[in-house]
Parts: C-alpha cells; sequence; structure tokens
C-alpha cells in the first residue's frame, strides 16, 4: 500500500482546521485544564500527594477521554455527514486517513498534557519531560487507537458517545480511582492509563520514577493490541 | 476510447435481482445518462466504487482516474469554501488555480464563505468544483438538479460543460426530464436490464409531438412525469398523491380523474383510494379469504386489494 506524504499532511491541515472549530470536542482537554485549574485553586495546599491526585486526574481526563472523543467523534461526523464516502473516493487510503488523522489529535492532547503539569502547580524538575512525553504520547495514540474503533462501530455522533462510554470509563476511572480500593488498583496497574497514574504518583511523592519491565511491556502490548483491533475491525467493516 | 465496460454483470442482492445482465461501454465524451431507480443507483455506485463484487460477470475500468457524486454526499462544515477546494487540490495534487477558476463555477465570491452558509445551488456546484480539481477521465454524477432551483439548473448546466472539457460526465437519476437536460444517450433500466432511449423519435418531425404528462406542483415549480415512472397513486386526505420511488407528488386531479386519463397506460383501481402501476405488482398477497396486498416491485409499498376488483386484476394480469 503506498502512502503520500502530500496526502497525510492534507489531511492533518483540514482535522487540525475542524477540531480547533469543534467546541464538543475541545470539550474533554478544556475540562481537563479547568478540572486542575479549580482544583489548585478550591485546595491551595502544596500537599504532594494532593498536587499528584490533581495532575493524575488531568493527564487521565486528557489523554483518555480526550483521545476516545478526538479518535471516535470525527469518523462518527464524517460518517453521519457523508463527508468520508468523498474522500475515500477521492484517492485517500485508510492508512493515510488515519495518520493524517491521528496526528493533529495527538498535537493538540500533549499540548495540553504539557500545559496541565505548570498549571497544577508541579515543577518540571520534580517530572522528567522526556519520560513524561514518552508515556503520555504512547497512552494517546492508544486512546486515539481505541476512538478509531470506536468510530468505525458507529454510525453517527450518537451512537459514537454510548459506544465510547464502556472504554472511557474504564481507562479513565479505574487509574483515577486506584488509591481507593486495592482491587481497583491491582486492575489499574494492567490498564495503559494505569502506568499515568504510575508515573506522576512515583515522580511526586517518591520523587523519582524508574522505567521497569513490566511497565515498558505494558503499554507495547496495549498499543500492539488496539492497533490489530483497529486493522480488523477496519477489515471488518470498512467505513459502512 | 473505451474508459469502462461493464460486460454482462448481474448483482443479486439477499436474492433480489438489481441488475441482471447488464453490458454498457462508455466511451470517452460521450454525455451518456442512465434512468435508475434509488435502489439500482445505490448498487451501480456501490459496483463503480468496489465497495461490492458483481454477482457475475465483469466490470473493466481502463483509466483509473474516477469520480463519484452520490445525491447524499457531504461538504466539511464550517470552514471556508476555499479551505476546502485547498484540501482537495492538495490531495490531487494538480495545483489548480482556485480562484482563476472559481467564476466558471459561479462561486467567484464565495471563496471566503463558510460552507454551511452556501445555498442548496452553490454547494451542488461546489461539489463540481471539487471534482474539477481532481481532472478525472470519467465522472459519475447522480441527480444533481434534482434540488436545484431554475437559476441554479443554468448555472449548473455551464459549470458542467467546464467539467465536459476534460472529463467524460454520466449521470444518474430516476427523473427522464433532469437526464434529458444533461445527456445526448439515455439508457434506461427495465427489469433490471438496461436499455438505450430512443431520442431521436421527436427530430424527424418538424413539429414537436405531444407526450402525455402528469403534473405536480411543488412550491415554484411544477414537475412532470411519465406514467411508466409512477409506482402508484394513493389518495391522502382527499389529495391524490403520485408515489414514484418511494416519495410522494401531490396532483391537482382526482382519483377518478387520473382513473380515466391513466386507463390505457396500464393503471388498475385496486381500491378506493388506490390506482397502481400494473407494471409494477410483483406479487399479490392473500392473507385471509377477503384479505389481498398487492406487493410492488423494489420497494416496500404493499397496497390494498378489494375483494371484489380481485378477478378484474387476475384478468389484466393474465
Amino acid at each position: 500500500m503506498n502512502i503520500s506524504m502530500r496526502k497525510i499532511n492534507a489531511i492533518f491541515i483540514l482535522r487540525l482546521q475542524l477540531i480547533l472549530k469543534n467546541f464538543s470536542l475541545l470539550m474533554a482537554p478544556l475540562m481537563a485544564i479547568g478540572y486542575v485549574i479549580a482544583f489548585k485553586n478550591f485546595f491551595p495546599s502544596n500537599l504532594p500527594s494532593l498536587r499528584a491526585l490533581t495532575l493524575n486526574m488531568g493527564i487521565i481526563l486528557n489523554i483518555t477521554m480526550g483521545g476516545i472523543m478526538f479518535g471516535s467523534y470525527p469518523i462518527a461526523e464524517e460518517k453521519e455527514h457523508h463527508t468520508l464516502r468523498v474522500l475515500m473516493t477521492s484517492s485517500v487510503n485508510a492508512t493515510e486517513y488515519f495518520i493524517g488523522s491521528l496526528l493533529p489529535s495527538l498535537l493538540i492532547l500533549t499540548l495540553v498534557s504539557i500545559i496541565l503539569v505548570p498549571l497544577s502547580g508541579t515543577s518540571w524538575q520534580q517530572v522528567s519531560i522526556i519520560n513524561y512525553l514518552v508515556i503520555t504520547i504512547i497512552c494517546t495514540i492508544i486512546s486515539i487507537l481505541v476512538g478509531f474503533t470506536v468510530g468505525i462501530f458507529s454510525h453517527n455522533q450518537t451512537s459514537a458517545g454510548v459506544l465510547s462510554l464502556l472504554p472511557t470509563v474504564i481507562f479513565t476511572f479505574i487509574p483515577m480511582f486506584k488509591g481507593f480500593n486495592k482491587t481497583i488498583s491491582t486492575i489499574s496497574d494492567f490498564l495503559y492509563s494505569g502506568v499515568i497514574a504510575k508515573f506522576i504518583n512515583q515522580s511526586l511523592l517518591k520523587h523519582r520514577f524508574t522505567w521497569n519491565l513490566f511497565d515498558v511491556g505494558l503499554l507495547i502490548v496495549w498499543l500492539i493490541i488496539f492497533s490489530i483491533v483497529l486493522i480488523y475491525a477496519y477489515r471488518y467493516k470498512h467505513f459502512d | 476510447m473505451n474508459l469502462i465496460e461493464f460486460e454482462n454483470v448481474t448483482k443479486q442482492i439477499k436474492n433480489q435481482s438489481i441488475f441482471n445482465n447488464i453490458s454498457l461501454k462508455i466511451n470517452s465524451k460521450e454525455n451518456i445518462g442512465l434512468k435508475m431507480s434509488h435502489t439500482e443507483s445505490s448498487v451501480f455506485f456501490d459496483l463503480l466504487e468496489q465497495n461490492t463484487l458483481p454477482s457475475a460477470g465483469s466490470i473493466i475500468s481502463h483509466t483509473q482516474n474516477i469520480s463519484t457524486k452520490r445525491y447524499n454526499d457531504g461538504i466539511y462544515q464550517k470552514i471556508t469554501v476555499k479551505s476546502y477546494l485547498q484540501f482537495f487540490n492538495r490531495i490531487a495534487d494538480q495545483h489548480v488555480d482556485i480562484k482563476k477558476l472559481a467564476p466558471q463555477f459561479f462561486l467567484g465570491d464565495n471563496l471566503t464563505m463558510k460552507t454551511n452558509a452556501l445555498s442548496t445551488d452553490q454547494l451542488e456546484r461546489l461539489h463540481l468544483f471539487r471534482i474539477a480539481l481532481s481532472k478525472p477521465d470519467l465522472v459519475f454524477i447522480e441527480s444533481p438538479l434534482r434540488d436545484l432551483s431554475n437559476e441554479g439548473v443554468k448555472s449548473y448546466l455551464k459549470a458542467l460543460e467546464v467539467v465536459r472539457q476534460k472529463s467524460t460526465v454520466i449521470v444518474i437519476s430516476s427523473y427522464m426530464e433532469e437526464l434529458l437536460q444533461l445527456s445526448s444517450t439515455i439508457y434506461q433500466c427495465i427489469d433490471h436490464q438496461l436499455e438505450k432511449v430512443d431520442l431521436e423519435l421527436d427530430k424527424d418531425s418538424s413539429k414537436p409531438q405531444n407526450i402525455f404528462r402528469l403534473s405536480s406542483h411543488l412550491d415554484d415549480k411544477t414537475i412532470f412525469f411519465s406514467p411508466n415512472e409512477i409506482d402508484f397513486i394513493e389518495s391522502i386526505n382527499g389529495v391524490s398523491n403520485f408515489s414514484i420511488n418511494s416519495e410522494y407528488f401531490p396532483s391537482s386531479l382526482t382519483m377518478d380523474e387520473l382513473e380515466k386519463k391513466l386507463l390505457h397506460f396500464g393503471f388498475f383501481r385496486c381500491h378506493r383510494s388506490y390506482l397502481v402501476n400494473l407494471q409494477r405488482i410483483s406479487e399479490l398477497i392473500s392473507y385471509s379469504k377477503n384479505s389481498y396486498t398487492l406487493i410492488l416491485k423494489n420497494s416496500k409499498e404493499t397496497l390494498p386489494l378489494s375483494r371484489a376488483k380481485l378477478d378484474e386484476l387476475k384478468d389484466l394480469l393474465q
């Protein structure tokens, strides 16, 4: 399959324009920013555990909820308005479409993830920026892949909203509430979004985060699983 | 030059025949129109776009540069006309000067407008402009004039001529009137087969012949129908309505007047409120001793049949 950088670039520019004009889509990253600002102002204490909780919730909300929304809603909207068929009959192939659609979402969500750190009152000296970027970028890509799969199975934006509820709840709320229950904490350790929570907690509470084979393997496994799921979903459903 | 060939193409969906052994060769610069029902045209586009394969026969394409425009194709909202066209210009990699070409599509002063602010007439021309950017060898367009105003039709026809300078455009519609405006050769899908419509008849006589047409007034326009386009006529609240491809068009004539006029065109009063085109009947179902229902071809509609009319209908269908 030929992949044209020119077409990916064209889709990237279009998708970026459409995302920036879609307020309902921007709600997830804006909610994450709003949440972090509100939490910081309501609880001005400088307790590391409170800052870790604030940053954790903001980032997970942005990456998982935002990623799934950014992946699913545009595909569902294109199906609803019959624009996807026009695009796919204009010599664009599925790989070019997915890459061109993934990049602007990744760019916006990563920028928001970077902004959230200073907004939560955390210094970059406490969080390794390289590790932070690696983890947030990989997790955002996984969330967008989940979103793409949901989008493939959705007929319109309403069904995309309904279908994305379950993965959003699983990948957003389990790591968020891992401190409340041991079982939830154990499940969270096996989720890709759980790695974010672990990284923030270790960076802010233990002042160091070291990569271990389990976390690296976990991210790779989730990335491979959702890549395969997306490929099979596309082969099975296409953009019907 | 032969652009695409349909060789004995048969397509069946759920045991229902949509196309039966159709053959068609489309040569460069031919202005062909295809008269098809909505279902047939949808399957035809699916075959063209290779979303589905023919049940039998083959489609041989001698060009890869084919564009299609279905009736309900959409346009990205909230971006400007220029951004929309620039996107497809980048995809096509043809480096067309959009500003220079826009006046030929009557969109010269609309480039900075948002696409969602465009009228139906302008949207249809924008689709045409988008197609022109990729300079395709062959274009298939479905019912482009259906929703256009009188002025919109005039502008569209001029814009279409611009596209036809470089591309062969095939129009697919369920309305003969639309095809007559857009094509010089018309094929009609009858009983799942394509038959060429003889348009030469009228050319020999110096005076146009009288053609029987039924009319329906909708807003500021009058739509004319050939009797063979009508599936059935239903009286709803005292108003007669033509049912064509599941769409209803009101008529100013009463059911009795229509029955008299259409008697010789194969219409039958199957019920006090229904006149059915006999050619469209596919099944007669009896649910009980005194209850009969007519099922129509390529339609989900069912019509009641009066007990008293059963024998008369059976005689007509023999």
